[in-house]
């Protein structure tokens, strides 16, 4: 597969990078994995750019592979579908390659997503989501070290608002709990959720998950005594 | 005027049933015990920033990780 340059790339520095390596099945798409994998490689992305930032080396492991390989996917498969979508002759994708491919425009369009300029034609798109893979390929295949700041910063803002914008599903063992704050504090968290690169009902669950543990952990020891 | 706006977050059966019951045990409702916990977090996280000891972010954290790695 060839991996065409788009305005956000740098130039390639590694002859392999042109080569797709273990190709994934193509995958029927839910909108909890999704909104999981969305999650996911958006912290990544955050660490490998705070390591940059930091001048530090952050080596990935298997898991970390396995994230790009899958978020590489995603995004080829939503192109996929937009190019269908695009072009009348191509042969229709599954459906749930449209509905994903929806969902990432929804969350583009007429945004900036760092790139300088509004999203707004299909052109645009199209040039934006194979930047996209683009960087997922060279940061998986040649290292973080391979791509800059901007590009991962790109990267990482696409991740962020899509796990933002995917209709999250509750899975079996959980249960949805609908809470009413003041604007004033939602708003911060919005922007530390934005900081520590996760959506911000993933960071309420956190903090509350974690209060909880705190809680039980403190009980326990008072039983203790 | 203070406005107010809602929030849908995914917590397992058990967990949300511990929240309930905490939040009741303390004579406040989800809500109220939400945004306090929150508070006092945002907070503390404030707290840690001035202090220097900001609890570091995952990228501090795996940049840390692997080059104690590789120093091992």
């Amino acid at each position: 597969m060839l991996l065409r340059h788009t305005p956000f790339d740098e130039p390639p520095t590694h002859p392999g990078m042109h080569e797709e390596v273990g190709a994934l099945p193509s995958s029927e798409y839910s909108a909890v994995e999704l909104g999981e994998l969305a999650s996911s490689v958006s912290r990544l992305l955050m660490a490998c750019l705070g390591a940059k930032q930091g001048g530090r080396l952050l080596a990935l492991d298997a898991n970390d592979h396995f994230l790009l390989d899958n978020a590489k996917q995603l995004v080829e498969d939503g192109l996929t579908a937009l190019h269908f979508l695009v072009a009348k002759d191509r042969l229709a994708p599954g459906t749930d390659k449209i509905t994903l491919c929806n969902c990432m425009v929804q969350t583009v369009l007429n945004k900036q997503m760092g790139t300088g300029r509004e999203l707004s034609t299909i052109q645009d798109l199209e040039s934006y989501f194979e930047g996209i893979a683009s960087v997922l390929a060279k940061a998986r295949e040649s290292g973080i070290e391979t791509v800059t700041e901007r590009q991962l910063a790109i990267a990482q803002l696409f991740f962020l608002e899509l796990a933002n914008t995917l209709p999250f599903e509750q899975r079996d063992d959980e249960t949805k709990v609908t809470i009413t704050m003041e604007e004033v504090l939602l708003r911060e968290l919005k922007r530390v959720a934005q900081e520590e690169g996760v959506p911000v009902h993933k960071l309420v669950a956190d903090i509350i998950l974690g209060h909880l543990n705190d809680s039980k952990a403190t009980a326990a020891a008072g039983s203790r005594r | 005027m203070v406005r107010y706006m809602t929030l849908v977050v995914s917590l397992p059966h058990e967990a949300a049933e511990q929240l309930r019951d905490l939040a009741s045990r303390q004579r406040s409702t989800i809500d109220g015990f939400v945004a306090d916990t929150v508070e006092a977090w945002l907070e503390q996280r404030r707290k840690d920033a001035r202090l220097g000891r900001k609890k570091h972010a995952l990228s501090e954290v795996r940049a840390a990780s692997s080059e104690g790695q590789k120093g091992d």
